[in-house]
């Protein structure tokens, strides 16, 4: 008998333990708890703890709290999969690129509403971003903290050693595509063993230069504007050619070394002379106070001046556990991060509040203010709920290419096709 | 008496529950649910339109499919015969009655990589293969060798580098396997043929191998189904790249599910290669004839 009281007992113990629990609930008498996913590494993480150090200080009804991060390639599934099981954060990171597809999927509230009660004024958000993230239904489900385009960054111990500052100490380079070429030639003959440009040939920054150069030699978007049946728009013949450019730098001219794991470090430790990456990269680099670099939009090697850009946005997702308490909670956040987004462009981004760009507290950081006007000429992904899915495509086809095992004619193509696919 | 067994039955079937309940929750429900959800357009988030067999014969002319499938295939036969044949000689090897202390040693280094993460000797992997300032291209370059070897960058090279990870990772589980198998042959039969005066290696070919096909029946069917299962090591070492070349089909599947939200299209894939395994299962459990597998 006293065996089955005991397995009962450890049975009892057991469906507890299965229970669900309630996580992150507010208390009777405490400030009430906004649970903030974010998507962020490194510098930015810790400059967006700061910042909410800073609004749980500032008042005492909130409470806005950021668990461990996630890494980047997953954040976004946890996000879909948590909101549409309820259990989500009441608050949440993403790029611009895939706002439209969460709204799509029915993921994110508008803010238009708690913003004004807020007092926020979205107006004085740039005009370019508010209207990328301003959807189909006329509201705004998604507020932008700044944008964050690609640049390029030299470091000027090493341009110094290879003599190519000017007298003024700017970079001696002629924007032209042979002026591009011939610039990075002569830092290979005063300094063969520096690195000239560290793009690693997989990933990210060889896209987004891609983008830059397809842009700058005036190709169209990838996809036309419609949110959820757009079509292929891509400019093949420019593609191939920005591709080909691309590609040369890699192999004809041998200006970017093949496989390279760590720019970053490479650059850092001056054995790179130059990179092309996201504006992050300043909030990183000025802090070791002695290294010396040089930010700057990329150059305008074609006809017009263009570059990859893409902004960090928060949404507030649509789900029963996200109260209206906590919805007045998470923009009350944004009103907050809206006032301050000259703190967070010292992570290294160009705020997307109009006024903090203009502000003494923005204008007199060093670095940004050289890069700042590039907001201008940023390309973004266009607004479909395809750009997100469609950059790894682009990624995956252009990785191709630099590696040399398809023409830039035949990576361009596949690029097409699978594009193509994924909006069927 | 008969109360005495019904309280038995009781108190195992209480036992038995909380397992029960979990096995149904995680695993019986979900085969039946990917099952529903493969004939339907199912988003990560909801259940679309019935869909019929469209997804099935959608995945025929698939490409991205039809290379995954391949490329998964291809590890299976890259990987199989080391994993035998390497985890037989460990096993010899470590059988060898060559003091207790060396035997300790040799077991444990054999099996101690299985107890790593995934992750873990993804990240060791990544670490020691990069090109310029990873361990095996500096041991490369002072052998002699000039340049740099880029590990992840070439397909051949990168099958090469996910087998040997493969191999030094798992190939202690098969060991073990083996190494149980070879203590269990009865030592009268050595004896035996000792005293007919066979060699070392007549004893090796007529008893030890003989006597180890049972086994290795076993640790093929269970290297073959877990090879077909490949996914993390690969998704980690070099997210199946470079471009698609080492991308397998589960890693197809779960970017189809959870990146593309199409997760009818990718529990049709994953029965696809459910009846894949379940087909190869029966041929092989056949020819193996009855009562032979355990």
């Amino acid at each position: 008998m006293k065996k089955t009281v005991f397995a009962g007992m450890v049975l009892l113990f057991t469906a507890a333990g299965c229970q669900s629990q309630d996580a992150g609930s507010s208390t009777e008498t405490g400030p009430v708890e906004v649970e903030m996913w974010s998507l962020f590494s490194g510098g930015d993480q810790a400059y967006m703890q700061s910042l909410i150090d800073g609004f749980n200080e500032s008042q005492k009804k909130y409470e806005v709290v950021m668990p461990a991060l996630s890494a980047a390639d997953d954040h976004y599934t946890k996000v879909v999969t948590s909101v549409a099981a309820n259990r989500g954060p009441d608050l949440a990171v993403a790029h611009a690129s895939i706002i439209p597809e969460f709204y799509n999927l029915g993921l994110t509230k508008p803010i238009d509403g708690p913003a004004e009660a807020a007092g926020l004024n979205l107006t004085e958000v740039n005009e370019n971003i508010l209207n990328r993230l301003t959807m189909k239904d006329g509201n705004v489900h998604s507020y932008p903290i700044d944008t964050h385009p690609t640049v390029m960054f030299f470091n000027k111990t090493v341009l110094d050693e290879a003599g190519l500052l000017t007298e003024s100490g700017e970079v001696d380079m002629k924007e032209t595509p042979e002026g591009f070429i011939d610039f990075y030639k002569r830092a290979q003959e005063a300094l063969p063993d520096t690195i000239p440009l560290a793009v690693p040939s997989v990933g990210y920054d060889a896209f987004t230069s891609w983008w830059a150069f397809y842009y700058q030699m005036g190709g169209t978007d990838i996809y036309s504007d419609d949110l959820q049946e757009p079509t292929v728009t891509l400019d093949t013949e420019t593609a191939v050619e920005a591709a080909e450019y691309m590609k040369s730098l890699f192999h004809e001219e041998g200006i970017i070394p093949k496989n390279i794991t760590d720019p970053y470090e490479q650059f850092q430790t001056d054995r790179a002379l130059s990179l092309m990456t996201g504006v992050w990269g300043t909030g990183i680099w000025e802090t070791d106070e002695s290294f010396e670099f040089i930010a700057q939009p990329i150059p305008t090697l074609f006809e017009e001046p263009a570059t990859y850009g893409d902004s960090h946005t928060l949404f507030i997702p649509e789900q029963k556990s996200t109260t209206d308490e906590k919805t007045a909670g998470a923009a009350a956040f944004m009103n907050y991060l809206h006032e301050n987004q000259a703190q967070w462009a010292k992570a290294g981004h160009i705020p997307a509040n109009d006024e903090a760009v203009a502000s003494e507290a923005f204008q007199e950081m060093p670095y940004r203010s050289d890069y700042a006007d590039v907001v201008e000429d940023v390309e973004q992904p266009s607004g479909t709920i395809y750009s997100n899915m469609s950059i790894d495509v682009m990624m995956r086809n252009l990785d191709e290419i630099w590696a040399g095992r398809v023409t830039p004619e035949e990576g361009i193509r596949s690029m097409e096709q699978e594009l193509d696919e994924l909006v069927k | 008496m008969k109360n005495q067994m019904w309280r038995n039955d009781l108190l195992a079937g209480m036992f038995l529950l909380p397992f029960f309940l979990i096995y149904v929750v995680f695993t019986i429900f979900p085969i039946f649910k990917g099952l529903q959800m493969s004939f339907y357009d199912w988003s990560l988030i909801e259940q679309g339109a019935f869909a019929g067999f469209s997804q099935y014969t959608a995945l025929f002319t698939d490409p991205g499919f039809w290379q995954s499938l391949w490329n998964t295939t291809l590890f299976v036969i890259l990987s199989t015969p080391g994993m035998i044949i390497l985890a037989l000689v460990l096993a010899l090897l470590a059988n060898i009655n060559a003091g207790p202390k060396l035997r300790t040693f040799l077991r444990g280094s054999y099996f101690i990589p299985s107890i790593l993460s995934v992750s873990v000797i993804s990240y060791i992997a990544i670490f020691m293969l990069q090109p310029y300032s990873g361990i095996v291209n500096n041991m490369l370059n002072t052998f002699g060798y000039e340049g740099q070897v880029y590990w992840l960058a070439n397909p051949a090279l990168a099958w090469l580098s996910i087998v040997g990870v493969t191999l030094w990772w798992t190939v202690g589980f098969n060991f073990i396997l083996f190494l149980t198998s070879l203590q269990n042959i009865p030592d009268m039969f050595y004896e035996a043929a000792e005293i007919d005066g066979a060699t070392r290696w007549q004893m090796f070919k007529n008893i030890t191998l003989p006597q180890l096909i049972p086994i290795s029946r076993v640790i093929f069917l269970l290297q073959v189904l877990a090879s077909f299962k490949v996914f993390a090591q690969i998704l980690l070492i070099t997210d199946g790249g470079p471009g698609k070349s080492t991308r397998p089909l589960i890693q197809y599947i779960y970017e189809m599910g959870f990146e593309q939200y199409d997760l009818g299209y990718a529990a049709a894939m994953s029965y696809v290669l459910f009846f894949i395994l379940l087909i190869f299962s029966v041929i092989q459990i056949r020819s193996g004839g009855q009562g032979r597998m355990i």
